[in-house]
């Protein structure tokens, strides 16, 4: 069964964007500087640490927010964004979880769970199979997340 | 200048309230009643004390040693003999208790920063969460000693402010990781460019 991983770049104290984050800022005020090390050409380690979570994840949560940053005109491209370097058919599919789905989208690959974030980590583990089912956040579907992981291991 | 340090057990989360025995909370003694012990992780706190000029203390933490780090004398022989200064607006000089070397009362973080003009052992802070937030607040912390435990404790004391701030970059000078997978880390705060 697939694990899930919250994969998320994070401040020393906690942070996983600068304030304010937006659709025409995802990562907020400053927030860059969390992802620096991602865009970074010079540090193969770096490098390597990113194709290797990418090759292991099969599928991914991400809540509404994010998607709507993601899927704006700020937001991934051909340059940048999750597995950019892949044709959209391949990437591993992404699920968002929201009260209700878009009318339409820019991007393609992504479904939409309006069931709750139980329900979306669910159905991407039932996609990714063996394979890590990540979680990209915001914050908000990390911490919910991470209460549901407590739970399934009490169960 | 010397060299002021904020050393802390802390969990992933940030969380560094009662690592110990405290009672107030809820995973009360975290850093032992939580994971595997492992003595390696506390050779840190062993350098700590060999290295430290004097001890600065938030108020509540000073309440809270004063009772009982005297009488540890096998645990704590050198703190012990060591200065003390509390910074506290409200801590009165003939309230102080006896016996625990010699401590002096800061009434302000100018006071702080004047102490750090002197050129003796480095300012040692721990426990002190809200000094600690002041100090980072005022940017007269130089560098952290971190024992970060593999741990999501949830509400608790912080070891950061959460205030508004500009980004503080860190410098990782050491780290190191134990079998209980505690991980160490020595971070000055970079004040280049500044």
């Amino acid at each position: 069964m697939s694990t899930v991983v919250a994969d998320v770049s994070m401040s020393l104290d906690g942070y996983i964007t600068g304030p304010e984050p937006s659709t025409r800022s995802g990562l907020g005020r400053s927030g860059d500087a969390l992802h620096q090390w991602a865009f970074a050409q010079d540090s193969p380690r770096d490098h390597q640490l990113l194709e290797e979570s990418g090759a292991r994840t099969d599928a991914a949560v991400m809540v509404r927010n994010t998607f709507d940053f993601v899927d704006g005109p700020n937001g991934w491209n051909d340059d940048i964004g999750y597995a950019y370097d892949h044709a959209p058919s391949s990437r591993s599919p992404i699920f968002v979880v929201t009260h209700q789905t878009p009318t339409s989208s820019r991007l393609e690959g992504f479904s939409f769970v309006t069931e709750g974030v139980r329900a979306a980590v669910e159905a991407a583990r039932e996609t990714a199979g063996d394979d890590e089912t990540v979680i990209m956040g915001g914050a908000l579907v990390t911490q919910h997340a991470t209460h549901l992981t407590y739970r399934l291991y009490e169960d | 200048m010397r060299r002021l340090i904020i050393t802390a057990f802390v969990s992933l989360d940030g969380v560094m309230e009662a690592p110990g025995g405290e009672e107030e909370h809820r995973n009360a003694g975290w850093t032992f009643n939580q994971l595997p012990h492992d003595d390696a992780v506390y050779d840190l706190k062993d350098q700590e004390q060999l290295e430290a000029g004097a001890l600065l203390l938030g108020r509540r933490s000073y309440e809270a040693f004063a009772p009982v780090w005297p009488s540890m004398t096998e645990e704590f022989a050198r703190y012990n003999e060591l200065p003390k200064y509390v910074v506290s607006s409200s801590l009165r000089q003939e309230n102080l208790i006896e016996g625990w070397g010699e401590i002096s009362i800061l009434r302000s973080l100018d006071e702080v920063a004047q102490l750090k003009e002197d050129d003796d052992g480095p300012l040692l802070v721990h426990g002190s969460a809200a000094l600690g937030h002041s100090l980072a607040e005022a940017d007269l912390v130089d560098r952290y000693h971190l024992l970060v435990f593999p741990l999501l404790l949830g509400a608790g004391k912080r070891l950061f402010p959460t205030t508004e701030k500009d980004a503080t970059r860190l410098r990782l000078m050491e780290h190191e990781a134990f079998s209980n997978g505690v991980q160490k880390m020595i971070l000055d705060v970079s004040r280049e460019g500044s």
